[in-house]
């Protein structure tokens, strides 16, 4: 069994709301939930969706086919052609046929409470788990609950879904997964400029900024969240900053600056459809080469690319552990799908990673900011300690003192790339790659494609799923056995151009030639995915 | 004269450069600050890229040498992780009024803890000549041969409207004011801004002699007297006319640091409940 509701209407009808409701009264249930979210770029108006699929199988994406549909701007018809026939289309029509209550219908915001009553109400799926979650997201439920009741009661039998019964479901997105990540890292500073769909991990954070003891602030511009989170993080600070490809391309002087000066900082960046300014509240994985490069000279860096709110904890973890036991730059790669979709486990666990600021307990009156070492790695200390701390800028000798010295450049140089070793080795045991499925043929790819790959397998014997989650240091290796072994290969990418092939002919030499692109800004569904792999075969 | 503060670091500024005027009277600053019970180690220098950059290479206490431009973001984020620190930035005018005047409102609007010497030579010295935004119409720079077509603005001006709770001018000419009042800046709990006016003597020696007749101090001025601070502030359009010196403005405003409850994150033995974290998401 495996469901879609789709639930549309303007902007500030409150469909986002509902359909989280949903979800979670779903999820509550025992079935595992997905919701996708479309809207556009305004405040009012417009005609914005969600995705409801459920089943009581795992599911990792959204599917285009929807049995029934809650609509609040009478305007399911433009998604006909996406309906199973018979769907039930509940909206003013449908009302006046059943002789619903005008005033209800009529009342912003309850017509959607008394929509979802009925929906659920169908199902036969209990009351209580619906005004559980209501209370759970709702101050005031008084109203609202009225109006769900109200069309609960109105719901004739459709199809009894039966109460599962799980040990427990999580219900989140890839923003609450970083954000959770960041937290159980031991995060102190925040800085961030609002930029979809990075926006969600600020909000997320300011929220739990009180109880969590960490310090969120909004400052003027990416180039001032940035260059004061190296300061934060030389402070002593565990930091991190968020945005999206615009505000990361403003960062990028400041991500040089923490390859040279060796300051350790996390960089979310959660991707939307570019170039420019592109459309911002859609998604794309068009920044992967910018994330992988971005920055003037030579340095080591960490990118890693979640492909679920489970792994966005993951990666998180991972991401502090390495910025600050090896001092450089690590970036997470999300994006609008992964950032902002609602997904569901049976369980979640948070990595034993522990926190640690990798800074030396008591550093001698010797200390150099920049010991030449043999893995790299100089030991950090933070002002305010029993010595001098520094950083540069400007290529620097080991105290961290100016230097234009041949000698001394070449070697801090090579110390600052020696990491890069270590680094590498370090990354093999967190599976810098990951395999889903069996077959001799491969599908390649990364990032938040991960859902509708993995709901794509069944339909497709003989293919495996290769995703890529470390983009730096690359799995080399991994890859390019994989690749060998593979009869086929097929490399799935959301952007125009297939960056991760491009990053792999570079890292193996291998060129992928069979591509599946998509560029219009959603993402790929299972069903689409199938056919276009079919169509390669 | 030999200092705690001394690095063994070879002086790069041109032969006679009163940037070293001002290094003097900074260690001779901190050497008091010091003595007065200030823990030393508690010091950070930030430098923006310039001349006035090349503080962080010749002061013996930590430093952070940042971006061009960057430095007064870079100091406020310093303040962000551990307010006990003291932090004093160096920039150039380039790096304050040109690259980063942007952060300058805005720390003037916040009111971080921290003191920003602004070396206003009104040239992009290290980059061997060329206008900035505080340099007279007319000046014959190396990018402006037929000589600059635009007029300056007034820094201060807009420090003064964004709030700023500290707004002073030196010159390395007077040394003794100088001191005294870099001093009142670092003491000044909030953001203060100091420009440090004073001739290059390599593009603009000419500056050496009008310092000398142009400046006056300003003693006696209401310093927490918002139109006054205005009045004198615009008394000198960084063009024509008399220059003044001192402290234009001071008043006591909570710092960002207080209100956003800033802490010692690197003290703050965190004790991370992983279910408490996971409870979150059912
Ligand atoms: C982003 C960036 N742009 C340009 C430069 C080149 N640059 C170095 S110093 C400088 C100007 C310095 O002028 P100022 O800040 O007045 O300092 P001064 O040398 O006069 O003390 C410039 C433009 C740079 N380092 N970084
Ligand atoms: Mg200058």
């Amino acid at each position: 069994m495996r469901k879609s509701v789709l639930i549309c209407g303007q902007a500030g009808q409150g469909i986002n709301f509902t359909a989280t409701l949903l979800g979670r009264v779903l999820s509550s249930a025992g079935y595992y939930v997905f919701i996708y979210r479309d809207y556009g770029s305004l405040i009012r108006g417009g005609h914005n969706f969600n995705i409801v699929t459920f089943s009581d199988s795992p599911v990792h994406s959204h599917d285009n086919k929807f049995e029934a549909v809650i609509d609040l701007d009478q305007k399911a018809a433009q998604h006909r052609s996406n309906l199973v026939k018979g769907a039930l289309v509940l909206n003013k029509e449908k009302a006046s046929q059943e002789n619903w209550p005008e005033d209800i219908l009529e009342s912003k915001y309850q017509v959607n409470n008394f929509l979802l009553g009925f929906l659920v109400g169908g199902w036969g799926l209990p009351r209580k788990l619906l005004i559980q979650s209501t209370k759970r997201e709702l101050k005031e439920w008084t109203q609202a609950v009225k109006a769900m009741n109200w069309g609960y009661e109105q719901a004739s039998p459709r199809e009894e879904l039966p109460v599962r019964s799980v040990a427990g479901h999580y219900f989140l997105t890839g923003t609450n997964g970083v954000s959770s990540g960041a937290i159980a890292s031991g995060l102190d500073v925040y800085l961030s400029y609002p930029m979809t769909p990075a926006t969600g991990v600020l909000v997320e954070l300011a929220r739990q900024a009180k109880t969590r003891k960490i310090l969120v602030a909004q400052l003027e511009d990416e180039v001032s969240v940035i260059n004061s989170a190296l300061g934060a993080s030389y402070g002593g600070a565990m930091t991190m900053v968020g945005t999206s490809g615009g505000g990361f391309a403003l960062m990028t002087e400041a991500i040089s600056l923490a390859g040279m000066a060796e300051i350790p900082l996390v960089i979310y960046l959660s991707q939307r459809t570019g170039p420019s300014t592109g459309v911002p509240t859609y998604t794309a994985q068009g920044d992967l080469t910018f994330a992988r490069f971005a920055g003037h000279g030579e340095f080591p860096r960490v990118v890693v690319a979640p492909g679920n709110p489970q792994e966005a904890i993951d990666r998180t973890m991972e991401a502090f552990y390495l910025a600050y036991r090896y001092r450089l730059p690590a970036i997470i790669l999300s994006d609008k799908h992964l950032s902002e979709s609602y997904y569901t486990f049976d369980n979640l666990s948070y990595p034993r990673i522990r926190p640690d600021r990798f800074v030396v307990n008591r550093p001698g009156r010797d200390y150099q900011s920049y010991a030449l070492t043999a893995n790299g790695i100089s030991p950090r200390a933070v002002p305010g300690q029993a010595t001098w701390v520094r950083a540069n800028s400007y290529e620097h000798d080991q105290l961290g003192f100016t230097t234009e010295e041949a000698s001394m450049i070449q070697k801090m140089n090579e110390k600052r790339l020696r990491k890069e070793k270590a680094l590498g080795q370090m990354v093999q045991k967190w599976q810098p790659v990951r395999s889903w499925g069996r077959g001799r043929n491969l599908i390649i790819g990364w990032g938040s494609t991960q859902g509708a790959i993995r709901d794509s397998l069944s339909e497709l014997p003989g293919y495996r799923f290769l995703q890529v989650s470390y983009l730096a240091p690359f799995p080399r290796d991994e890859v390019q056995q994989a690749i060998k072994r593979a009869e086929k290969v097929i490399l799935v990418e959301n952007n125009a151009t297939g960056l991760l092939g491009q990053l792999i002919a570079m890292e193996t030499g291998h060129l992928i030639k069979d591509k599946i692109l998509k560029f219009d800004g959603r993402p790929f569904a299972a069903d689409e995915l199938v056919d276009r792999i079919k169509k390669i075969s | 004269m030999s200092s705690d503060f001394d690095t063994s670091q070879v002086n790069t500024w041109c032969p006679g450069c009163l940037n070293n005027v001002v290094l003097r009277s900074v260690k001779k600053t901190l050497t008091a600050l010091a003595e007065s019970g200030v823990n030393k180690r508690n010091l950070v220098a930030v430098a923006d890229i310039g001349c006035a950059g090349k503080f962080y290479d010749y002061l013996n206490v930590n430093g952070f040498y940042a971006l061009h431009g960057r430095a007064l973001p870079t100091a406020f984020g310093i303040k962000m992780a551990n307010p006990e620190l003291k932090v004093l930035a160096f920039l150039g005018d380039g790096g304050a009024y040109a690259e980063g005047l942007n952060h300058l409102v805005h720390l003037a609007r916040l009111n971080p803890d921290l003191t920003a010497l602004v070396l206003n030579n009104r040239i992009f010295a290290l980059t061997i000549g060329q206008v900035t935004p505080v340099t007279e119409k007319g000046y014959r720079g190396s990018t402006t041969p037929e000589g600059s077509v635009d007029s300056p603005y007034n820094p201060l001006s807009v420090a003064l409207s964004a709030q700023a709770s500290f707004i002073a001018r030196v010159s390395p000419l007077d040394p003794a004011s100088m001191e005294a009042v870099i001093t009142k800046a670092i003491n000044h709990k909030g953001f203060s801004l100091v420009e440090v006016i004073q001739p290059c003597i390599t593009f603009r020696l000419s500056d050496l002699q009008r310092l000398k007749e142009k400046c006056y101090s300003v003693a006696g001025h209401q310093e927490g007297d918002y139109l006054k601070a205005r009045e004198v502030i615009e008394s000198w359009n960084y063009e024509n006319g008399r220059i003044p010196l001192g402290i234009f403005y001071r008043v006591n405003r909570p710092t960002w640091e207080e209100r956003h409850q800033v802490r010692n994150w690197f003290r703050l033995k965190r004790r991370i409940d992983k279910s408490a974290l996971k409870k979150e998401w059912r």
